[in-house]
């Protein structure tokens, strides 16, 4: 697929595709259509997830992801819009490459990449005498072919060495690639009115680019 | 008159009236105005009661206009991330422009209404109204998020998402539709509304759908 943003306020990606040529998007954010390119629905287990994968992680309650994309195919230009503000950012992933995408972020991908839902992270937060859990979900895609993405706010890079590490909050991690270790880690606050008040925080070590953004 | 677009997030159309100029607008859109400027209310009564009553009691259209007149400096915004944009409309030249994204109109262009009529499924779309203006005169309007321009042959066509619509020549046709996601009887049961937008003319789409403007955040 041939894509390039248009706008930066909301920017919006238009797809050109070949005849033939398809693509795989959330079917609610797109934004306008040529009357020659098909609509078709692409479900999970047509993606190669199986059911008690996609039940395991609607169980631990994601609703960013559907049970079937919505599939484009060419000829013919499609645009698409989160209805947000932030980077728009187009990736192409060679064969056997992977990256982990936060939830909720992913525009549109080849119909040639490789798709998985997971867990990136877990943990638990005290709500009075209860233990709940709490997961940061991840779009796994492996290439080859090309996507695209959209993060909250502006999107900060870093290439990190085997022996780095950075600290981000739950919500600031974007993508990490799987030679990426995320743990999760708990900051805490001194003081009188501080003290007993931790936080949870992401270490992301390396070594493997990963990538911020700066929005919530 | 003279109309700036002042800002580039959230933008405003600052209009600067000369003694006895008019501008119209909805309520609720002013920023800033000098002293000077004096309001008045203008009622809206196309079509009679029924259509009043239709329009502003279903539709959540207004019913009165704020006219501001000059002299002097009056700012206008619709609080939201976006473009703002004028248009020069030539004596008898019409745009249609999406509900609640007209900015202003010098008092010279005249205003009308007009209901597009949804699929009228269950529970779905049941259509929106869109805002008539024709020459001679000054616009400004607001799209949410960038605004994509589209200059449309005769008979080319596209298919839109219903809340991107932002402006179109009065000749641009559009319908209503449902989109079948697929084949079959679950491809039908999930199909989504869509506009098919047909030409000749221009169109301008906005990138984010206001009333979907909160979205949903990972």
């Amino acid at each position: 697929m041939k894509a390039d943003t248009i706008g930066t306020i909301t920017p919006a990606v238009l797809v050109e595709l070949r005849p033939g040529e398809k693509i795989l998007a959330e079917h609610e954010i797109m934004l306008h259509m040529d009357g020659q390119v098909k609509i078709a629905r692409k479900t999970m287990k047509q993606l190669g997830v199986s059911r008690a994968h996609l039940m395991g992680m609607k169980a631990r309650g994601d609703t960013e992801d559907a049970y079937f994309f919505a599939e484009f195919e060419g000829p013919g230009n499609v645009t698409f819009s989160r209805d947000k503000g932030g980077e728009v950012r187009v990736l192409n992933l060679p064969a056997g490459q992977t990256v982990r995408l936060r939830s909720g972020h992913l525009i549109c991908f080849d119909e040639s990449v490789r798709y998985n839902p997971m867990v990136l992270a877990q943990w638990y937060i005290q709500k009075g005498n209860e233990r709940e859990a709490q997961y940061l979900f991840a779009d796994e895609l492996t290439g080859p072919g090309t996507i695209v993405f959209q993060s909250v706010g502006n999107i900060l890079s870093f290439n990190l060495a085997a022996t780095e590490a950075v600290r981000t909050s739950t919500v600031g991690l974007l993508m990490a690639s799987p030679s990426n270790v995320v743990q999760v880690g708990w900051l805490g606050a001194s003081g009188v009115f501080g003290g007993g008040m931790v936080s949870p925080v992401l270490d992301v070590r390396g070594p493997g680019p990963i990538m911020v953004h700066s929005g919530v | 008159m003279e109309i700036k677009v002042q800002g580039e997030l959230v933008p405003a159309a600052l209009v600067q009236l000369g003694a006895g100029e008019e501008i119209f607008c909805e309520a609720g859109l002013m920023v800033y105005s000098d002293p000077s400027v004096r309001l008045a209310i203008r009622p809206f009564t196309q079509g009679g009661l029924g259509q009043v009553i239709r329009r502003t009691m279903v539709g959540g259209l207004p019913f009165f206009f704020h006219v501001y007149q000059g002299p002097g400096y009056a700012a206008f915004s619709r609080f939201a991330p976006g473009e703002v944009r004028t248009l020069e409309l030539a004596a008898g030249q019409t745009v249609d422009i999406a509900e609640h994204s007209l900015l202003l109109g010098t008092n010279t262009v005249q205003y009308s209404t007009f209901y597009v009529a949804g699929t009228g499924r269950i529970g779905r779309m049941v259509g929106f109204w869109m805002d008539r203006l024709t020459g001679p005169g000054t616009i400004a309007y607001h799209g949410h998020g960038n605004i994509l321009g589209f200059d449309l042959k005769s008979g080319e066509a596209i298919d839109i998402d219903h809340g991107a619509l932002l402006r179109k020549d009065a000749n641009v046709n559009v319908r209503a539709f449902n989109q079948p996601l697929g084949g079959g009887l679950t491809g039908h049961a999930m199909s989504f509304e869509a506009l098919h937008v047909e030409g000749p003319g221009h169109l301008e789409l906005q990138t984010v759908d206001p009333t979907n403007r909160a979205g949903t955040q990972g």
